[in-house]
This record gives C-alpha cells, structure tokens and sequence, in this order.
C-alpha cells in the first residue's frame, strides 16, 4: 500500500502537467502503464467533468459518461497518435460520448421526464457575472434580475441542441480556440463559427423570452 | 461588409471572442462605429458569453478519479482492453441467447410439455428450426432452477453499468469486480445431469421426424443479435421511402446503436460522426441522417470498413474537402425489423 499510493500521492500533488512531461506520461501510459494514466485522469478530470455536464446538464449522467470516457481513452490510447494534444483528443471522446448518450432513445424519454439538474437559487444569484448587476444603459438582459436571468438561462441551455451546447461549453465555458473547438468536433472552422452564433443568437431570444 | 447583410450576426459572435482576421474585424470596426443595433446585440452576447462561463457547475464527486482508476485497473486485469463493445457483444449476445433458450428448454422440460415423443401436445409446425442438443440443456438447467423466478429477459442484457462507489484500497488483492460490473459469462460446460433423463432405447426408436426433449425448440425465432446489426435482408418500401437514393443508406436495428458503431469507427480512423450538421429535425420517422468524416489519408480504409459492415451505396473513392473527407449517409431502421 504504501509505495505505490506514496507515489500516486506524489503524481496527484504534482503542478498542474506542462505540455512536454505531459507527453512522458501519455508514453507511459500508452505502454500500459496504469499508473501514468491515473496521472492523466487526475489532471484532466476537472475540464473533463465540466464539459461533459454542460452537455448533459445531469450529474448522475455526466458521471457515468466521464468514466465511459477514460476508459474509452484508456483502451483507444494505442490509437492515439499525438496529432493532437492529449487534451483534444480526449475531449473529443467526452464530447462524442456524451453526445451519443443524448442520442439514444431510452435516454430521451428518461430525461424528457426526469428533470435534469436545477442550478440551485443562491448558486445563481451568486455565480451571476458583476457586470450583469448594474450597468447605465441596460439591454432587455441587462434589465432581467440576475437570479431570474441565470434561471432563464440554465432553462435555455437545456432546451438548446446538445450539439449547440457542446460548442458552448467548449468556447464560453473551457475557453477553447476556435480551431481546438473544430478539432473536438471534427467539423470545419466555418462550421464552429457559424454554430457558435446560432446558439448565442438562438440563448439570447430564449432568455429574453422568445422560444430559442 | 455584404449590404445585404445589414446585420452580421455571425461576425459579431466572432468578433466578441477576438477570433476574426484582421480585414474582418476592421469591416467589423466600421460597421459598429455606424450600427446601434449591432452595437447593443454584441454587448448582449458578451454578456450571455460571460454568463454561460460563469454558470455554477456541480464539482467533480469525491472519489471519481478513483473510480475511474478502479475501472481501468479492471480492465487491464480481465477484458481484452482494445476491443471494441461491437465485437465483444456478439459472443455475449450468443452466450445470453444460448441461455434464454436454454433455460426455456429446460423449464418446457421440467414441466412435461414435451415428454414423450410423438407429445400431440407438440404442433408439427415447431419442429427443430433451431436444434438445442441435450448437453447444452443440461448445462442450463442449473442456473434455470434457481432463477426460475426471475425474468429471463435479464439473462439477455449485458451489464454494462455504472461501478459501485465503493473504492478498495490500493494494494487490495484483485477482487471479484462488484456484481454491476460483471458481464456475463458463457455457459460452463454441463456438470449435471438432464432433469428428465430418457432411456436411452426410448430415443433410438423413436422415428426421426418426432420431436424430443433433447432436440427440443423453437418456433423459427430470431437470434436477438446486436442492437446495430443490420437486418438481414432489404425491407423494400419503408427503406426506399426513408432514404435519399443518392446517398449511402445502413439499415439496423437500432439507430442509436447504429450510431454509436460509426462514432466509434470514426473515432477510431481519427475522425468523427456529425449528426448535428444535417436537419434530423426533418428526418423521418425511423432514419437518421449522419455524416461521417475522418482525415483524407483514412478516407478508402473509411468506406471499406463501412462496406463490410453492410452499408449500400458507399461511393468507390473518398471526396476530399479541406484534407478530410466525409460521407453522408442515412441510417434507417425497418418497423419490423427484430430488436426494435
């Protein structure tokens, strides 16, 4: 027990990976090194998660496709050829899954009944972005109050396509390049910008009270 | 900036995140500089940006990572790590079907609906389409008797379920993964014997046309095979309705399952599935648009793999755009098609 959770230990207090040792621990755990893979989850967990709840905006869900997702990684790592950065590749894999899971039938009619996670009411009126909350010249969003708006807009983003919420999550939440985004979801350049703006336009009628 | 497109909606979104070329963003400068409207709707959408980023996302659930870790570990240990579920399904779905029948066999058995030979209780109409021998019934019957309770649908399910959350310390010896976990195994080999054994001169004298309990079953039925496996043969009207003639069309059982075997098999060629990109709002009931993409040098290894999996009209070469190439393609699934 000792050694080896020492050492796991040690990996999981490391700073967060730079890009080259990184690439030492994809080595490693592509030659079936469980432990290096360990190292990997615990680094990309967190964006993983994040993601992948803002598609499904269900945390039973998201837990059962993020494992889905390291373990596809894990057992796809031999076809993993370093074209493009760990991390695209495995949100890649997040995103798919996730997007697949919305995709079956079953889980349609579960989740057409099931209601998916509500973002609890102090949670909104905290995380509302400052700048929301007071501003001379207020646009119909502008005058929403802050809890309703995160409220309208937590609704919105369900009743988006999981698709649009997909590019969203990836651009406005990970903060991702236009070009890593096209990576992630295999579509051209045009195809990220254009999407993009279809879900902004489609979030901003749907907050403001027209159907999105 | 096109006249016609008094406001560039799509520019705006761009030009928010910084992410135009330089020419772009000066007719975008120079557009705003005169346009209120576009002005205001570019606060808007910064404003949503920022909302969306700021959204509360619930945190990671303590002990995930540790689940995951546990996961892979009970990988590595048991399963072929690098097969894909398609491939690992079918000897499942075999041993799963292989059970259901037998435990049907051995449950008819035990009642006496077929003992005898000649039983008039037999229709001559359900003779042997799909003969059990008696060694695969014996083998069953164990696992029939105490599970006569239980559905035997269940028996037809792989578990491919979520782990518990219990997480055994890190130098625990490798044990039995949680029940949850556990796909099922195929039938061991028979230990017991049949629970109604027939003399054997009873069975040789019996005229090769009648029915017995060893060669027992079943009314022609269809082996439940994958979800995504094609149907068998081409299903006429329905398919031909649902399907653009022009495109490559893959009829299944199960669209989602369908799906799920191209996202794979594109994933794996280093591309991907889009079902976003085409109307599936208009679609009809029981086809689903796709389109599949991967980089060019994959693009004859793509159609290929689809040829074999069954797909019709899969052009003779790739069509290259921008180094990757894609094919459209509609999976459709016939109403009467088995595993619906």
């Amino acid at each position: 027990m000792g050694l080896r959770r020492g050492m796991l230990e040690a990996m999981s207090d490391a700073p967060v990976t730079p890009e080259a040792s990184e690439h030492e621990w994809v080595e490693r755990a592509r030659s079936g090194d469980r432990d290096a893979f360990d190292r990997l989850v615990r680094a990309h967990l967190p964006r993983v998660w994040k993601v992948v709840w803002r598609v499904l905006r269900h945390e039973a869900d998201t837990e059962d496709v993020v494992q889905e997702t390291f373990l596809a990684a894990w057992r796809s790592l031999a076809n993993f050829r370093g074209e493009a950065a760990f991390s695209t590749w495995l949100h890649r894999i997040a995103v798919s899954r996730a997007l697949n899971h919305l995709d079956r039938a079953g889980e349609r009619l579960r989740r057409a009944s099931d209601p998916l996670d509500a973002v609890p009411d102090g949670e909104a009126g905290r995380t509302a972005p400052a700048e929301l909350l007071a501003h001379p010249d207020p646009t119909p969003l502008r005058a929403l109050e802050a809890r309703e708006r995160m409220r309208r807009l937590a609704r919105c983003l369900e009743l988006l396509p999981a698709p649009w919420r997909a590019v969203l999550a990836l651009r406005d939440g990970e903060g991702m390049a236009y070009e890593e985004i096209a990576s992630v979801l295999g579509v051209a350049l045009g195809t990220v910008r254009s999407r993009l703006a279809r879900s902004r336009i489609a979030l901003k009628r749907c907050v403001e009270g027209e159907s999105p | 900036m096109n006249p016609t497109d008094r406001h560039p909606k799509e520019l705006l979104s761009v030009w928010i995140d910084g992410a135009l070329g330089a020419e772009e963003r000066a007719e975008v400068d120079s557009h705003l500089a005169e346009c209120p409207t576009c002005r205001k709707l570019t606060e808007e959408l910064r404003l949503l940006s920022g909302a969306v980023a700021e959204e509360a996302v619930p945190p990671v659930p303590t002990g995930l990572a540790d689940r995951i870790r546990w996961r892979v570990r009970g990988e590595a240990r048991g399963r072929a790590p690098h097969a894909p579920f398609w491939r690992r399904a079918v000897p499942l779905t075999a041993a799963a079907s292989l059970a259901a029948a037998g435990i049907l066999v051995a449950v008819m058995v035990r009642e006496g609906a077929f003992r005898g030979t000649g039983d008039p209780a037999v229709p001559p109409g359900i003779v042997e389409e799909q003969a059990i021998e008696a060694p695969a019934i014996s083998a069953l019957e164990r696992p029939a008797r105490d599970r006569a309770a239980e559905p035997t649908t269940r028996t037809e399910k792989p578990a491919e379920i979520a782990p518990s959350k219990a997480v055994p310390p890190d130098d625990a010896p490798a044990p039995a993964p949680p029940e949850r976990w556990a796909r099922p195994e195929p039938a061991a080999p028979p230990a017991t014997e049949p629970l109604v054994p027939r003399p054997e001169s009873e069975t040789q004298e019996r005229p090769a046309s009648t029915v017995t309990p060893e060669r027992t079953l079943v009314r022609k039925r269809e082996a439940p095979g994958p979800a995504w496996a094609p149907v068998p043969e081409a299903r006429g009207l329905a398919t031909a309705a649902r399907a653009d003639a022009e495109e490559a069309t893959w009829e299944v059982r199960d669209l989602a399952a369908g799906a799920a075997v191209l996202r794979d098999l594109a994933m794996e060629l280093g591309g991907e599935l889009d079902t976003a990109s085409r109307p599936q709002l208009f679609a009809l009931p029981g086809a689903m648009p796709v389109e599949v993409r991967v980089p060019a040098a994959r693009g004859d290894e793509l159609l290929e793999r689809l040829r074999r999996l069954g797909v019709k009209g899969v052009p003779e070469s790739p069509k290259e755009e921008d180094g990757r190439v894609g094919l459209l393609l509609t999976l459709t699934t016939a109403r009467d098609a088995p595993g619906r």
